[in-house]
């Protein structure tokens, strides 16, 4: 089979860029295969799909040096229209990609663009929703699905012109848990079923481990290297100095190597990894070393509780169904879930945003819906998933002084609080330049030194490190465990787990509205089965751990460093 | 989460027409409430308006923060015109209770019939125009009143972007929510004064239009990679067919809108019966007189 993707020497620098965003890359890929491009934010891999289908250069215009061949037609030469019967391109944020009242119409919408005659369309718009099982979808409205299902239909739009290729721009980064399953598989069926050559940017590096064929390795505009999964996430090194997270279990295996324990074949997949540890195990003579658990232990000054709380929508929708819960001083709190199962609609009680149906909301005893904004922001301070969201002055300064100028206090406890929420994020000798010149993980720090200058006690972070990379996701979470430590009390809200399981103390979680389960981390991740109902799994090295169950290991493992403890790290 | 779509499935006979037949309707009912500013006349075609509301059942309580609007704007008109009558003929019927020279309240020397009427007139007006569309929108679906366009011969580019500027209002709103939420945590007030209120609407507006302009993009990615501008000529799968129903319900429009627009023009006196006004002024006036006069008010009718 031949190549069906030919990049030669392929440079590319964007009308307003200041560096090339592509640097000579030269890339084949075969038909049928599935390629996943891995790289740190900004480091070209959006830039790379783009030129797949041509919109770049056609549309975004800039400086496009090399040659991009798909299917033997070269980019440049062709419209964007004429290469988008070749390449599907399906992208990150699931509701801009939408834009037709009904998923039927949705799916039409490029065959009727192409004239293709409406029995065809028809025809095709069946097999598309099959392929993506949705069938019975057709006339719902896009913007009523959930996001896996909004992906699902973008991937049956882009199905239905019949691509031998689907570029797939980080579609799993918005997404919950079951999402994401979802659109694997998805992606699978259709690189089964029809041989549909599969390039997608992607984070999530387990699930890249077990599907991909090929990983593409981009830092900085270029390529670093490329391989099979196998070979390339044995280089752990290669991976850390990228910034790009690996599977745990690769981690593992890595660290315990270093340390001259010769794991020989290294898992890349869970399935793999159970059985070469089990392996290993025997081999060094069944001698683990179990972890000690100190007993846990919360703090005694309760700030937040909701007492028997109800929230029930318009509708009778019952969002929220008898919530007891407490945050004490000090504590680390995760809450977890799928979408839709009452998460946000919690933290909303939380800033009296809505008010409960039954039952009450309690800051420090006193009921939230008794209580004004301002009062409010003394205590509750939220921080958004984009920071863009909050971000609109001209200087870092002006920003963050925003809030306690609002707050009426005198010049000089302004001055100090600036100064100090600055200093907290490491952003003080940046605080003349203008937000937006920031980088996105400056940007997401100034966000939070400006909800800190308010001083309150508990910060909320709302899906903080969503479409985030390995490196912005632990930036963002050591910032809240340096807070932590210093008093805050932090309830974050997010779909990894393993950063769950690294960075919080207690851990909630949720399902249809109530909460199912809520404990010590580790005490939380032990139940496999009722994170299952909310279609949640622990992490992956808490799995294995728990798959290794016979050899004494303790099932409540939570991170690679104990994982390496328990194996034997230590000498 | 708000309203997703103005479309509201039905079996009205509405909801049967082709939608260059409600375009018809629409203009037709806008042409006529510009034939005359008499008012008995204007609000007969109000009263029609609202029958076609209550039949197709349009919502009412979806279109809240518009009538509270217009409601503003009406006390305004009513105010400005009946203080500054702009017609010759002018019937006083109060003196007012502030000199000329105070601006606004001041009124030229007097409160007029004609500027009373005109005033109602305009109201009226602003009423049927604002509410001559609801009925079109909530009774196609958005594919239909794209189609529509198409057939009376707007190209397919502009009636896609009308169309897809509309489907993406709801996400900006929501948006703007989060926007919101997250800085009235930081502080920000909503009240006060003008000057203070629009300052106010930086830190959210800023966001937002950073936030649409990446969406746009995204948009336009998401367009282009499927096939948009292929052929001229594009396929379609719903088909929309001009009826024998849209034949009899055009015919009978048109002819309606000839007739009534005949009636405004030759049959009726602008603004209307005078005297008829100023005796139902004056019944309403008789019982208001001693409040009138207590604030200052003289009524002269």
């Amino acid at each position: 089979m031949g190549n069906i993707i030919e990049i030669e020497n392929l440079s590319y620098q964007y009308p307003k860029g200041h560096k090339p965003s592509l640097l000579n890359i030269n890339l084949a890929i075969k038909e049928g295969e599935f390629v996943v491009v891995m790289g740190k934010n900004g480091a070209g891999k959006s830039t790379l799909l783009l030129t797949l289908n041509g919109i770049i250069p056609n549309s975004f215009g800039g400086k496009f040096y090399g040659r991009v061949i798909v299917d033997s037609m070269d980019t440049v030469e062709h419209r964007v229209y004429e290469l988008a019967e070749k390449v599907g391109m399906v992208i990150q944020d699931p509701e801009a990609q939408l834009f037709m009242p009904t998923v039927k119409d949705e799916i039409a919408f490029g065959l009727e663009n192409l004239a293709v005659p409406k029995d065809e369309i028809l025809r095709r718009i069946d097999e598309a929703l099959k392929i993506v099982r949705l069938e019975g979808f057709e006339d719902r409205s896009p913007f009523d699905l959930s996001g896996g299902q909004k992906q699902r239909v973008a991937i049956a739009a882009a199905f239905a012109l019949r691509p031998k290729i689907l570029v797939l721009d980080e579609p799993t980064s918005q997404l919950d848990p079951k999402g994401t399953l979802e659109v694997f598989q998805t992606i699978l069926n259709l690189k089964k079923k029809y041989n549909i050559t599969i390039v997608m940017a992607e984070h999530k590096s387990d699930e890249v481990a077990k599907f991909a064929d090929r990983i593409v390795l981009l830092d900085d505009g270029k390529i670093v290297r490329e391989g099979k999964p196998k070979e390339l996430f044995s280089d752990v090194d290669l991976f850390k100095k990228l910034s790009i997270k690996v599977p745990q279990i690769c981690e593992l295996t890595y660290e315990l190597n270093k340390r001259g324990k010769a794991v020989n074949e290294i898992p890349i997949t869970l399935d793999e990894a159970v059985i070469t540890f089990s392996k290993y195990i025997e081999k060094i003579g069944r001698k683990i070393k179990n972890i000690e658990r100190k007993e846990f232990k919360r703090g005694d000054e309760v700030i937040l509780e909701t007492k028997g709380l109800w929230h029930i929508y318009p509708g009778n929708v019952i969002a929220l169904k008898n919530v007891n819960f407490s945050a004490y001083k000090g504590d680390f709190i995760a809450i977890i879930g799928q979408n839709g199962a009452g998460k946000t609609t919690l933290v909303k009680h939380f800033l009296n945003l809505l008010q409960p149906t039954k039952g009450e909301v309690l800051i420090r005893g006193k009921d939230v819906t008794k209580m004004e904004i301002f009062d409010l922001s003394r205590h509750i301070g939220l921080i958004l998933q984009n920071p863009d969201h909050q971000l609109f002055s001209t200087t870092v300064y002006k920003e963050v002084e925003f809030g306690p100028k609002n707050l009426n206090l005198p010049e000089d406890e302004i001055a100090e609080r600036v100064k100090f929420a600055l200093e907290s994020v490491g952003l003080w000798e940046l605080r003349e330049e203008h937000p937006f010149a920031l980088s996105w993980g400056d940007r997401q720090k100034l966000a939070v030194a400006a909800v800190l200058a308010m001083k309150p006690e508990i910060l909320i972070f709302d899906e903080p490190t969503t479409g985030m990379d390995w490196l912005g996701r632990h930036q963002i979470l050591n910032l809240a465990k340096e807070l932590n430590k210093k008093g805050h009390t932090i309830i974050m809200i997010t779909h990894d787990m393993e950063l769950v399981a690294e960075y919080a103390k207690w851990t909630v979680v949720m399902g249809l509205g109530e909460i199912l389960l809520q404990g010590p981390t580790y005490e939380v991740f032990k139940n496999a089965d009722i994170l299952a109902k909310t279609y949640l799994s622990p992490p992956q090295v808490t799995q294995l751990a728990q798959s290794l169950s016979e050899y004494g290991i303790r099932p409540d493992i939570l991170t690679v460093d104990e994982m390496i403890e328990v194996l034997g790290g230590s000498e | 989460m708000g309203v997703r779509s103005a479309f509201i499935p039905g079996n009205t006979l509405l909801h049967k027409l082709h939608p260059a037949s409600k375009m018809l309707l629409v203009f037709g009912i806008i042409i006529v409430a510009f034939t005359t500013t008499n008012v008995a006349f204007l609000f007969m075609l109000l009263l029609f308006l609202i029958a076609i509301w209550l039949y197709s059942g349009i919502p009412a309580s979806r279109f809240k923060t518009v009538f509270k609007i217009i409601a503003f704007l009406a006390v305004l008109f009513i105010f400005f015109y009946t203080a500054f009558s702009p017609t010759v003929n002018k019937t006083l019927f109060m003196e007012p209770v502030f000199p000329a020279w105070i601006p606004i309240i001041g009124g030229f020397g007097g409160y007029y019939v004609e500027g009373l009427l005109l005033g109602l007139a305009t109201d009226i007006r602003l009423l049927v125009l604002i509410m001559s569309l609801p009925p079109l929108m909530v009774t196609t679906a958005e594919m239909d009143l794209i189609l529509g366009l198409l057939q009376v011969g707007i190209p397919y580019e502009f009636a896609f972007l009308l169309t897809t500027s509309l489907r993406f209002v709801p996400t900006i709103t929501e948006t703007r929510e989060r926007i919101l939420e997250a800085q009235k945590l930081r502080g920000l007030r909503l009240e006060g004064g003008l000057i203070s209120r629009i300052k106010s609407t930086v830190p959210i507006f800023v966001p937002l239009i950073i936030t649409s302009i990446r969406m746009t993009q995204n948009l336009q990615i998401a367009i282009e990679s499927r096939a948009f501008g292929a052929k001229k000529k594009r396929t379609t799968i719903r088909e929309l067919k001009f009826t024998n129903l849209d034949k009899a319900f055009c015919i009978a429009t048109l002819t309606t809108i000839a007739i009534a627009v005949y009636i405004g023009f030759f049959m009726i006196e602008p603004l209307g019966d005078i005297d008829l006004a100023i005796e139902i002024l004056r019944m309403i006036l008789y019982t208001l007189k001693p409040i009138l006069e207590l604030i200052g008010y003289k009524v002269v009718i």
